[in-house]
C-alpha cells in the first residue's frame, strides 16, 4: 500500500470531521460577560421555623454577543427566586409518562433502608412517606406534613407526640398506623443490614430499652422518649436533614419477609412502584391516596443516565422529558430550546484542611491561621460564580449555613460573607508575608467527582488556580469518590502520614435547615472529621467548641441555644478550617413541549418529593 | 552541463550511480506525512516549555470557552481556542503530546524489554520455563487491557505511573510471545549449533546469537505499539482512571469536552483528531519499518 | 482431538486460576471494603462489626480459600453498593452487552469483508490503498471520540438516531457502530492476506482458466477459503468489544456489563469488580478455546502443532 495515499484518504477524513463539526455547530456563545450593574433587592419573607429578612441577589449581565443576549438572559431569570407557583391546574385523572434522565440513581435498591444517603434516594421518596415531610407552601421549603401532621416537644422535654394524618393508606389499600410507624423506625435502627445513619443517630437519642422508647399511644398518636431533652429530635424523622422517618408496612413486611418486600415493596407515597432494573431504570404508576397529592402524570421512568452529552441529547431529541445537568451545559440547555429550573441552596462547596491538631501540622504552613485566612482572601469567588459555575452559584455564608438554618442568624452571617469571604489578592499576600511564607509554599489538595456534583474537579482546578496566583503551589490529587469518602475517616488518619493529614480537600455540604449536625460530623472529637482532635488531642478550640456543641443540641430555651449555635459558627469561621468557597443551585432542563412549568424545594437539589407536583405543558405553559 | 563532464571525464563507478539511485529511490519511499507528524510531535513534546505559548495549567476564567482564532470571536491569544477554565487548548495539546510520548516511549520500553527476555528466555530454553512463560502470556492476553489498566488504578491510584504500569504489563506478554516465536525460528540455524559446538554457553548465544537476529522484529513491533499504547492512555484518561488533572491528556481533553461539542466543538474534536493523526503515522510508519525490516510479520 | 480439548481446558482453568488470584491479591492491596460498606458517620465497633460479617478479619489465606470456593460456586460476595449478589448483578446485565455483539459483528464484518475483497483483487492499486486508508482510520479514531462526535452528527445535529439507552432497533445503531469500527482493521487485513494467499493457489487459477466468472470465482472459491482464519479473529474480536463496551456503554447510557465495570470501580465496589473481571475473563476464555477447536475441526493440522 502506498503510505502516502492512505494517508491522505485518512487525512481528508478527519480534515472533512472538523470542518463539519467546526461548521455545523452553532455560532459559539461568547461567554465574557461584562457585570454592568448589581441590583440588591431585599424581598421580605416569611419562614416557617424563624422569621428573616431575605436578601436575594440579582445580577444581571451583559453579554458581549448580541445574537446570544436573549438566549443568556433567559437563562439568568429563570435562576433567580420567583415566588412560589400555585399548584397548576389538573385536569382530571393522572395521564401519559414522565421520562426524568438522572446522573445517580444511588444504591437503585427497593427497600429504604439500605439506601443511606438521601441526595441519592430520589428513586425512593415517590414510593415511601418520611413521618415529617417538606413545606411546600413556603418558597424557602422547611419541614411540612408528612406522615404526621402535628408534632413536638412534650411539657417535661423529655419525650416527643407524634400526631398521624387521618385515613392514611399503603398502596396495597391497608391503613397507615403508628404501629407501622413504630415497625419502621425499628427496623431501620436495628435491621442488621441498614445503613441508614439517622437509624444509628435515632437509637443513641431515643431512651433504652428501645422496644419502649417508642410508645403507640393510639393508632394516630405516637410517643418517643429521649435521653435527656433533645430539642432537633425531629431532624432524625425526615429527608429535609438526613434520610430519617420512612414509613413502611409493618403487617405487609411481616407477610412476605424482606426478600418478598424488596420484590414488590410497598410504601405510601403518590407513586407506585411498577419496575427496575439496575443500572438502567425505575419505573412507576400514580397513587391516587396519596396525602401528598395526585400525580400529574399516570406513569413516571426515572432513567440512570451518567454521562451529561447523552442526556442533553436525550432532552434535546425528547426521549427525556426532564433531565439534570450541570452549570456548564447551561448554554447547551439554551440552544436547545428546553427550559431550566433553578433549585436554590442546595449546597456549599467547602475546602478543608485535615488533621491540624496534629503537632507535625503546627510547623506547615497552613498550621498557621494567618496562611489559612489568606488562602480564603486569594479566591475571587465572584468569577468562580460568574465563570466556572456559569453565573449558577450563590455567595455563600459560613461553614454548613444557608438562609434556611435553624437557630441561625441570618443576617448577621450574610454580611459575615460579604466581608470574610472577599477577593483580597493584596491582603492576603500580606497575610502570607506576615506569617513568613511570602513566596508561598506547597500543600496537597484533594479532590473527587461526587456523584451529582461532577464538575467539583473544575472547582478544585478554579480554586488551586487562584492559589497559585498568590504564590501557594497546590499539588492537585484527583481520586474517585469510592475511595474519597474512607480518606475523610477517622480510621485513615490514625499515622500523620496518612490520608488527607496535613492537606486540604474539597466537598460538598448539603443544604440542610440544620447546622448542628453537620459542624458535629467534622468538629466533634468523637466525629469523623475530627478536625479539632479526638478526645485525647482536643484543641483549645475544640474545647470550647464541645462546651457550645452541648448547648446546642440539648437546650431547650430557645434564645440560648441559639446562641451557642452562632457562636459555634463564629468559632469556626475564624480558625479557616473548613472554608466555604461557593453555594450550589441544583439544575435542571425540561422539555417545553412535554412538560409545565415547576418548581423544586429550596435546599432540596433531587427531585424525590417533587415528582408528583410536575404538571404536563399544558396544565402550566413555560411563558 | 555538470552531467556531460562526469560523462567524458573519469566514468563514475556503477556502484555509485546504483547507490545514489538507491538512496534516491529510498528517500522517495520514506513515509513522510506520517514521519512529519510524528517528528512534530516529538519536537513539540520535546520543547514543550519553548514552543507552547502559555503555560498547561494557566487558567484565566475571565477567558474561558474562547473559540479557535479563525472563527467569530477568536483571539489570537488562544490559536485553538481555550477550555472551561480558560486554559491555552494549543499549550494543552503540545504538554498532553509530551504525557502520550512518555507514557508509551516508558511503557513500550519496560514492556519490550521485560518481554522481549521473557521470550528469548521461553523461546530457547523451551520445555517448563517455556511452558511456564507462555501460560502466563496467555493469561495476561485473555485479560481486557482496559479492565486490567482500571483495576491497577483502583488499587494503586490514578497518575502517570499506574499508567505506564498498567499498559507495560498488557504489552509484555504481545512482545514475549511475538520474540519467542521468532527465536524458535532460529533456534535450528547452523551458526547456532556451530556456537554451541565452540562452547558458548546458553545465555551468551542467547544474548549476543541470537538477540541482534530478533532486534528487527523487535523494533517493528515497538513502533506497531506506539499507537496502541497513545489510545489506552487517551481511553484511561477519558474513563477518568488516566492521567488526572490539570496534568494535560489527550483523552481527558476530549472527555472535558464532550458535552460541549454542540457549542464548543473545539475542546474535543481537536485533541480527537490529534489522537487519530498521530496513531495513523505510527501506524504507518510501523507498516512501513515492517515491510522494509521483517516482511515475515505482515499479519500483525 | 479430545486429548487436544482436554489439554486446552486444563489449560483454561489454571489461566482463570491465575486471574483469580491476581484480582483477590490487588483487592485486597490497598484499602478495606469494610471502609466503604459503613455509613459515614458509623462508629468503630459498628465497622469491626461488618468486618467480621464479611470476614475481612481472617487470615489472607483463608480469605482466598473462602474467596475461590465461593468462585467456583458463582458465589463472589454481595456488592457494597447494590447489596445484591455480584454475580447476579453481572448475569441480569450481560444480555444487554450481548444484544449489541450481533451488529456491531455484523457492522465489522460487513465492511471489513468487502474492503479486504477488493484490497486483494485490486492489490496495489488506488482502491487497495483507500481500502487500507478506510481500515487504518478505524483502528487509530479512538472509539469514545467517534461516540461523542457520533451522537453529534447523528442525534443533535441530524436528530435521526436517537443518543443513547437501550430501546428500539435504531438505539443499537450508534453503539454498535462504535464498537465495530475497532475490529475492522484487523479483519480487513487479515482478510486481505488470506485471499492473497489463496487467489494464488492451483483451483483458483484452474477456475479461471476453466472460464468461470470473475465474480464467482472471488466470492465462491476464494472467500469461503479465505473466511477460515477470519474465525481466529473472532475470539480478537469479543476481548476487544468487552474493553469497547467499557467505553460504548459510558458515553451511551447503556446498561450492560462495561457500565457495570466502571461503577464497581468509580465507587470502589470490589466484590462487584472482583466479579466482572473473573467472568469477563470466563467469557473471553470459553470464546477463544471454542474458536480454537472449531478450527482445530476446520484446520486439521493445527492439533498436531
Amino acid at each position: 500500500m502506498s503510505i502516502k495515499a492512505v494517508w491522505l484518504a485518512s487525512l481528508t477524513l478527519s480534515l472533512a470531521l472538523v470542518l463539519a463539526c467546526g461548521g455545523a455547530a452553532p455560532a459559539p456563545i461568547e461567554v465574557t460577560r461584562v457585570v454592568t450593574e448589581q441590583v440588591e433587592t431585599p424581598v421580605e419573607v416569611t419562614r416557617v421555623v424563624t422569621e428573616q429578612v431575605e436578601k436575594s441577589v440579582e445580577v444581571t449581565r451583559v453579554v458581549t454577543e448580541q445574537v446570544e443576549k436573549e438566549v443568556i438572559r433567559e437563562v439568568l431569570v429563570v435562576a433567580t427566586p420567583v415566588p412560589p407557583v400555585e399548584s397548576a391546574v389538573r385536569a382530571g385523572a393522572p395521564t401519559g409518562t414522565l421520562t426524568v434522565s438522572l446522573e445517580n440513581l444511588g444504591a437503585q435498591t427497593t427497600d429504604p433502608i439500605l439506601q443511606g444517603r438521601a441526595g441519592h434516594a430520589q428513586y425512593q421518596a415517590p414510593i415511601w412517606d418520611a413521618l415529617l415531610g417538606f413545606n411546600y407552601e413556603s418558597q424557602y421549603g422547611g419541614l411540612g406534613r408528612g406522615v404526621a401532621h402535628e408534632w413536638g416537644i412534650d411539657p417535661d422535654g423529655s419525650s416527643w407526640t407524634f400526631h398521624l394524618e387521618e385515613g392514611l393508606v399503603f398502596h396495597n389499600g391497608e391503613p397507615l398506623t403508628a404501629e407501622d410507624v413504630k415497625f419502621s423506625l425499628e427496623r431501620t435502627m436495628f435491621h442488621e443490614e441498614s445503613v441508614v445513619g439517622d437509624g444509628n443517630r435515632l437509637s443513641r437519642q431515643l431512651r433504652q430499652p428501645p422496644e419502649q422508647a417508642i410508645e403507640v399511644v393510639d393508632d394516630l398518636t405516637l410517643r418517643m422518649h429521649t435521653v435527656g431533652s433533645k430539642p432537633h429530635f425531629w431532624s432524625l424523622l425526615t429527608r429535609a436533614v438526613f434520610q430519617g422517618g420512612q414509613i413502611m408496612p409493618k403487617d405487609y413486611i411481616e407477610a412476605v419477609g424482606d426478600d418478598g418486600f424488596r420484590a414488590e415493596p410497598v410504601g405510601s407515597g403518590p407513586w407506585m412502584y411498577a419496575g427496575h432494573s439496575v443500572g438502567d431504570y425505575f419505573q412507576y404508576e400514580a397513587f391516587d391516596k396519596s396525602h401528598r397529592g395526585v400525580p400529574h402524570f399516570a406513569k413516571m421512568s426515572l432513567l440512570l443516565v451518567p454521562e451529561e452529552s447523552t442526556k442533553l441529547a436525550m432532552v434535546h431529541t425528547g426521549q427525556s422529558d426532564i433531565i439534570d445537568l450541570v452549570p456548564e451545559s447551561a448554554p447547551e440547555v439554551a440552544a436547545s430550546g428546553a427550559q431550566l429550573t433553578v433549585i436554590e441552596g442546595v449546597g456549599m462547596f467547602i475546602y478543608q484542611f485535615w488533621g491540624l491538631y496534629w503537632p507535625e501540622a503546627q510547623s506547615r504552613p497552613v498550621g498557621d491561621v494567618r496562611v489559612r485566612q489568606a488562602m480564603s482572601l486569594a479566591i475571587n469567588r465572584q468569577d468562580i460564580i460568574d465563570y466556572t459555575l456559569n453565573g449558577f452559584g450563590r455567595p455563600s455564608m459560613p461553614f454548613a449555613t444557608f438562609p434556611t438554618s435553624v437557630d441561625v442568624d441570618v443576617p448577621r452571617w450574610q454580611k459575615w460573607g460579604e466581608e470574610a469571604l472577599r477577593y483580597d489578592p493584596e491582603r492576603a499576600k500580606a497575610l502570607l508575608a506576615e506569617a513568613g511564607y511570602p513566596d508561598g509554599f506547597e500543600v496537597t489538595f484533594w479532590s473527587t467527582n461526587f456523584s451529582g456534583t461532577p464538575y467539583m474537579n473544575d472547582l478544585s482546578q478554579a480554586v488551586t488556580g487562584f492559589w497559585e496566583e498568590i504564590g501557594i503551589k497546590a499539588d492537585l490529587r484527583i481520586i474517585e469518590g469510592g475511595v474519597f469518602t474512607p480518606m475523610t475517616r477517622r480510621p485513615g488518619h490514625d499515622e500523620w502520614g496518612e490520608g488527607f493529614n496535613g492537606g486540604v480537600s474539597i466537598y460538598r455540604n448539603a443544604g440542610r435547615p440544620l447546622p448542628v449536625p453537620r459542624y458535629q460530623t467534622t468538629f466533634h472529637p468523637d466525629s469523623n472529621h475530627v478536625a479539632f482532635g479526638d478526645r485525647d488531642t482536643l484543641t483549645p478550640e475544640g474545647k470550647e467548641y464541645l462546651r457550645l456543641h452541648e448547648i446546642a443540641i440539648s437546650e431547650r430555651d430557645d434564645e440560648k441555644r441559639a446562641a451557642a449555635t452562632n457562636a459555634i459558627i463564629q468559632l469556626v469561621a475564624d480558625q479557616w478550617i473548613g472554608v466555604p468557597i461557593v453555594q450550589g443551585v441544583s439544575l435542571y432542563a425540561s422539555n417545553p413541549d412535554t412538560v409545565g412549568r415547576w418548581q423544586g424545594i429550596y435546599g432540596r437539589g433531587e427531585l424525590g418529593d417533587v415528582f408528583h407536583r410536575i404538571p404536563h405543558a399544558e396544565g402550566n405553559p413555560w411563558q | 552541463m555538470a552531467e556531460g563532464r562526469t560523462n567524458i571525464s573519469v566514468p563514475a563507478p556503477p556502484e555509485t550511480v546504483e547507490r545514489r539511485w538507491q538512496l534516491k529511490y529510498e528517500l522517495k519511499q520514506l513515509p513522510w506525512i506520517p514521519l512529519i507528524i510524528i517528528l512534530i510531535m516529538v519536537f513539540a513534546a520535546v520543547l514543550a516549555p519553548i514552543v507552547a505559548p502559555h503555560s498547561p495549567t494557566k487558567q484565566s476564567l475571565r477567558d474561558k470557552l474562547r473559540p479557535p482564532a479563525w472563527q467569530e470571536g477568536g483571539q489570537a491569544q488562544y490559536i485553538l481556542g481555550s477550555d472551561i477554565l480558560g486554559r491555552d487548548i494549543l499549550s494543552r495539546l503540545i504538554y498532553g503530546a509530551r504525557v502520550s510520548l512518555i507514557v508509551a516511549f516508558t511503557a513500550l520500553l519496560a514492556g519490550g524489554a521485560i518481554g522481549g527476555v521473557l521470550g528469548l528466555v521461553s523461546g530457547y530454553a523451551g520445555g517448563k520455563v517455556d511452558t511456564l512463560i507462555m501460560r502466563a502470556v496467555d493469561a495476561t492476553l485473555a485479560f481486557p487491557t482496559i479492565l486490567f489498566a482500571l483495576l491497577l488504578a483502583v488499587t494503586m491510584g490514578q497518575g502517570l505511573v499506574t499508567v505506564v504500569l498498567a499498559v507495560t504489563l498488557i504489552l509484555w506478554a504481545r512482545f514475549a510471545r511475538v520474540t519467542r516465536g521468532e527465536v524458535l525460528s532460529l533456534k535450528d540455524n547452523d551458526y547456532i549449533a556451530l556456537a554451541r559446538v565452540h562452547g558458548c554457553s546458553g545465555v551468551r548465544i542467547m544474548f549476543v546469537h541470537i538477540m541482534p537476529n530478533v532486534f528487527n522484529t523487535f523494533m517493528v513491533m515497538l513502533t506497531l505499539h506506539v499507537g496502541l499504547v497513545i489510545l489506552t492512555e487517551a481511553s484511561l484518561s477519558f474513563l477518568g482512571a488516566g492521567i488526572p488533572p490539570p496534568t494535560p491528556s489527550w483523552g481527558q481533553m476530549v472527555a472535558d469536552g464532550r458535552a460541549k461539542v454542540a457549542t464548543a466543538w473545539w475542546i474535543s474534536i481537536i485533541p480527537g483528531v490529534a489522537i487519530t493523526m498521530v496513531v495513523i503515522a505510527f501506524n504507518l510508519f510501523g507498516d512501513w519499518m515492517r515491510d522494509r525490516l521483517d516482511p515475515k510479520l505482515r499479519q500483525l | 482431538m479430545q486429548k487436544y480439548i482436554f489439554n486446552r481446558l486444563l489449560q483454561g482453568i489454571v489461566l482463570l486460576f491465575i486471574v483469580a488470584l491476581i484480582v483477590f491479591a490487588l483487592a485486597r492491596a490497598t484499602g478495606n471494603p469494610a471502609d466503604l460498606m459503613v455509613p459515614e458517620d458509623a462508629t468503630e465497633e459498628e465497622r469491626q462489626f461488618i468486618e467480621r460479617n464479611l470476614g475481612l478479619d481472617r487470615p489472607y489465606h483463608v480469605q482466598l480459600f473462602v474467596f475461590l470456593t465461593g468462585a467456583i460456586r458463582g458465589d463472589f460476595g454481595d456488592s457494597i453498593v447494590y447489596r445484591k449478589p455480584a454475580a447476579e448483578l453481572f448475569f441480569e446485565r450481560l444480555p444487554n452487552t450481548l444484544k449489541l455483539l450481533p451488529l456491531s459483528m455484523f457492522i465489522a464484518v460487513g465492511v471489513a469483508i468487502p474492503l479486504g475483497v477488493v484490497a486483494a483483487v485490486k492489490r496495489g492499486t488506488w482502491i487497495d490503498q483507500l481500502a487500507g486508508g478506510i481500515a487504518v482510520f478505524g483502528v487509530a479514531t479512538p472509539n469514545f471520540w467517534i461516540a461523542i462526535v457520533g451522537i453529534y452528527i447523528f442525534s443533535v445535529w441530524l436528530d435521526v438516531l436517537p443518543p443513547g439507552r437501550m430501546g428500539g432497533p435504531s438505539h443499537y445503531i450508534l453503539p454498535a457502530l462504535t464498537l465495530g469500527t475497532f475490529s475492522i482493521a484487523g479483519m480487513m487485513r487479515l482478510i486481505r492476506s488470506s485471499m492473497l494467499e489463496v487467489l494464488d493457489t492451483e483451483y483458483v487459477k484452474l477456475a479461471r482458466i476453466k472460464g468461470v466468472q470473475e465474480w464467482k470465482v472471488f466470492w465462491k472459491h476464494c472467500l469461503r477459503n479465505a473466511l477460515i482464519p477470519v474465525l481466529t479473529l473472532f475470539g480478537v474480536f469479543v476481548g476487544g468489544f468487552v474493553t469497547g463496551a467499557i467505553v460504548t456503554e459510558t458515553v451511551f447510557a447503556w446498561p450492560g456489563i462495561g457500565r457495570l465495570t466502571i461503577d464497581a470501580v468509580a465507587q470502589r465496589d470490589f466484590p462487584l469488580l472482583q466479579a466482572v473481571i473473573l467472568l469477563d475473563a470466563v467469557i473471553i476464555l470459553a470464546v477463544n478455546l471454542a474458536v480454537d477447536i472449531l478450527y482445530a475441526y476446520v484446520n486439521p493440522r493445527i492439533r498436531y502443532n
